[in-house]
């Protein structure tokens, strides 16, 4: 068990070929982990955002891949595990003007994870 | 009162009345199992969609409606029934409104896929659910997410582990006994109005606990080896100040190395015990941290040199400190060393070792 969060380097060596049990969450998408390696096992890992290497195999994995909003990670922002996006990001799913005596005078935000291939 | 079976291995007539007759969804017994009801599971379920708890509620007359895993052979040893999303970009499960009183005990949630999924979701206020020797991993969100629609909810000795988001994001929801490591944002996150953490442990998230200063208490917690901060203290709105007390914040390493981060206002600490972190008091004065003193029973605010309750392994933290405390004695309950076992054990209730 071991969290590796945003890191892709000072990974966990592979026991038997097999790598067991961790997190390796990765702030972008679609990261490469164990780049080089072949004949991996990766089994009860969170793989998500991440790239095995090609041929590995993937028992009871979470995978997928979702591009983070800055806007709603703010700790992971401010320790650049995640980039910043802009404030007109693509994550932004709803916005309500805030109209004071008929002026508009700001704008909230509604924003959300995205999924992506 | 009613007693149920969910088997996805089951070949029978699949309509719940025995382990041959099993159900083979736990979505078929939440919509036929009502108040008082038991429903025992074993076995693994993968999931095409989240189990939704939405037809039938517990009541305070007929009792809650229980969910019970047990292990191959039927009988209740600790054993889960274990919800796979299997990456499929769904919440394992999602309670509303109507489910209220719903009892988990030995159901794990996994592999959520994609979407900041959740693993035990209430996506509407649902009032009184318990959770008990259950387990969250794999999930793109957090294992628990309540935000405030867990209402009056309890997780009994439960765990969550490397989720990509938080272990337990509260909100309703109060932990005891509860375990969150490897996560990687928040270990726990208590939020909600008297929410309160006890005997949890919180290791090698991001951050060990949040705590949302709005009146909420941890007691007796473990924070250890948390990237960046053992507990923060979350600046907000605040009418009753919250407390952590006789807890253990050690080995913050990565960015920040902070034991204790105080963004909120007032807040109360005492009878802790802090080591090997870089930082282990941090915006102190700004936050207008106070300590509960040894020597008195009034307050104090932190300050250079000030007596308090804390005490300090001033050989380990790099920060030093001016007031290790001698009178207040730890060391009897205080396992040290670099076993992360003995590390964890949660010290005792403070008063029960004097002042």
């Amino acid at each position: 068990m071991g969290n590796y969060s945003f890191k892709t380097t000072g990974l966990p060596e592979p026991v038997n070929g097999v790598v067991e049990g961790h997190n390796f969450t990765q702030g972008a998408p679609h990261t490469a982990i164990y780049t080089g390696q072949t004949g991996l096992t990766f089994r009860n890992c969170n793989l998500l955002n991440c790239d095995v290497p090609a041929g590995s195999v993937v028992e009871f994995c979470n995978r997928g891949h979702v591009s983070f909003c800055s806007h709603l990670h703010d700790s992971w922002l401010a320790h650049a595990r995640i980039s910043a996006c802009a404030e007109s990001c693509t994550h932004i799913i709803h916005a309500d003007a805030i109209i004071i005596d008929g002026v508009a005078v700001d704008t909230n935000y509604y924003r959300e994870d995205k999924v992506v291939e | 009162m009613t007693t149920r079976y969910v088997d996805p291995a089951a070949a029978g007539d699949n309509n719940g009345t025995s382990w041959t007759h099993a159900y083979q969804t736990m979505q078929l017994a939440a919509d036929n199992a009502v108040a008082g009801d038991i429903v025992y599971c074993r076995g693994t379920e993968t999931l095409a969609a989240a189990v939704d708890f939405d037809t039938n509620a517990g009541s305070n007359s007929g009792g809650y409606i229980k969910f019970i895993g047990c292990n191959s052979s039927g009988v209740v040893d600790g054993t889960r029934y274990v919800l796979n999303g299997n990456s499929a970009g769904i919440h394992i499960t999602n309670w509303t409104t109507t489910a209220k009183m719903t009892w988990m005990e030995n159901i794990q949630a996994q592999n959520t896929g994609a979407g900041s999924k959740h693993g035990f979701y209430a996506s509407a206020d649902v009032r009184g659910c318990v959770f008990i020797n259950c387990c969250a991993t794999g999930c793109s969100g957090s294992g628990w997410y309540s935000n405030g629609n867990f209402e009056y909810g309890w997780c009994l000795r439960c765990v969550s582990y490397s989720n990509s988001s938080c272990g337990f994001m509260g909100g309703g929801l109060k932990f005891l006994f509860c375990n969150a490591y490897d996560n990687s944002d928040k270990g726990f996150v208590v939020i909600g109005w008297s929410d309160f953490a006890i005997g949890c442990i919180a290791h090698h998230n991001d951050i060990g606990i949040s705590m949302y200063t709005y009146g909420q208490l941890s007691m007796n917690v473990v924070a250890d080896g948390n990237t960046s901060v053992g507990v923060n203290v979350v600046a907000g709105t605040q009418i009753a100040p919250s407390l952590l007390i006789g807890s253990r914040l050690t080995n913050q390493s990565g960015a920040g190395d902070i034991g204790l981060e105080c963004n909120g206002e007032p807040f109360l600490l005492g009878w802790n015990y802090f080591e090997d972190n870089t930082d282990n008091i941090h915006d102190e004065t700004v936050a207008l941290t106070y300590l509960l003193k040894a020597d008195s029973a009034t307050l104090g605010k932190l300050g250079a040199g000030e007596t308090d309750t804390n005490q300090y392994n001033q050989e380990d933290n790099n920060e030093g400190y001016t007031a290790a405390v001698a009178s207040h004695n730890f060391a009897t309950n205080y396992v040290d060393g670099t076993d992360p076992t003995a590390r964890r054990i949660p010290i005792p209730i403070p008063w029960t070792t004097g002042t």
